[in-house]
């Protein structure tokens, strides 16, 4: 059946979502993390956590690393009315500092993010997702690679993208 | 609140947009690169610079490399009127010949580009550009072994993906 020009905003919509879920854990944003899941929200990785529970998580997890990246390329996406099923492949890379354990390197997951989106209120947003781990791998970050100097990014609202950001 | 159709087509132009930037750094298509930005539009990367003075910077900096290429994941866009933000996650891998620093290898950069966009006469493209390298990596390139019998990508307008405009 042909899409509807309603399907492809409200697909746009949900996919926004997901990449606005990658900058708020790179760039460490609670309150941009907290934007894309209904208060209800159920996150399983493990085992079900609230948003509360989750936002905790996560700060205490993406403290133990020097950078992360979460870098989304399939969205699949299946509207059912004010419902939608979506499936995200997301290669993050983590930045493991040298130490006692090793040197420095990069531990790298592909995973995929698996929603249950829910339209309330004149949004979408996740009410409940799955986290799914497809493989996972430690690359070694070799010494002395050629540093192309420092760029002034940041994982916090210091980064230079949020000076940029217009307001609305 | 809703998006609209129209934010919708704004924010499918201006994605386009760095797919072209993409095609254009890996191809050397400087009149391609050109194409993405309003000629008064400036850049930041390793310091500012012009419209005319990043394009001089791209030819100077891409013949070191055997090969690029960037690749695009996660663009954040959102759009204001006739002004927009953006921010596009690339992982741009750049080919080193082998040389008197080691053997054949690839440059990994993963950055961010940073975008503001606006929309003159019904035309979006790049207003300023901010590069942010969040991280960078050296991998070797290994032995592969015989190339696979398929056509290899060029860096000029006899790449194969020219013949098919």
């Amino acid at each position: 059946m042909q899409k509807s020009i309603d399907d492809v905003v409200a697909e746009a919509a949900i996919k926004d979502v997901h990449i606005r879920y990658c900058r708020a854990n790179d760039r460490r944003d609670e309150e941009l993390m907290r934007s894309c899941f209904h208060a209800d929200a159920v996150v399983e990785l493990h085992e079900e956590l609230s948003v509360d529970g989750f936002i905790e998580l996560g700060r205490a997890v993406l403290s133990m690393y020097t950078q992360t990246w979460h870098n989304t390329g399939n969205q699949l996406v299946e509207l059912e009315g004010d419902a939608a099923w979506a499936e995200h492949y997301t290669i993050s890379t983590h930045r493991i500092a040298a130490s006692a354990d090793g040197p420095e390197r990069d531990f790298v997951v592909s995973g995929r993010y698996v929603d249950r989106m829910e339209w309330r209120d004149g949004e979408w947003k996740i009410a409940r997702r799955k986290m799914i781990v497809d493989l996972s791998r430690t690359d070694p970050v070799p010494p002395g690679e050629p540093g192309m100097g420092g760029s002034g990014g940041s994982r916090d609202r210091s980064d230079p993208s949020y000076a940029m950001r217009l307001s609305k | 609140m809703k998006k609209t159709l129209d934010e919708v087509l704004a924010e499918a132009a201006i994605r386009d947009i760095q797919m072209r930037y993409c095609r254009a750094c890996d191809r050397m298509d400087f009149e391609l690169l050109r194409s993405c930005f309003h000629p008064d539009a400036t850049t930041e990367y390793f310091g500012t610079a012009d419209l005319d003075g990043f394009i001089e910077m791209g030819r100077q900096a891409l013949p070191n490399f055997v090969k690029t290429t960037h690749n695009t994941g996660n663009q954040n866009v959102e759009v204001n009127g006739d002004t927009a933000w953006a921010e596009h996650y690339t992982v741009a891998t750049h080919r080193l010949a082998a040389d008197d620093k080691g053997p054949e290898r690839d440059f990994i950069t993963s950055v961010r580009y940073v975008d503001r966009l606006e929309c003159r006469d019904g035309d979006w493209r790049i207003a300023k550009r901010v590069l942010i390298l969040d991280w960078t990596r050296v991998d070797p390139v290994g032995d592969i072994g015989d190339e696979p019998a398929v056509q290899t990508g060029r860096r000029d307008k006899s790449d194969a993906s020219y013949s098919l405009l």
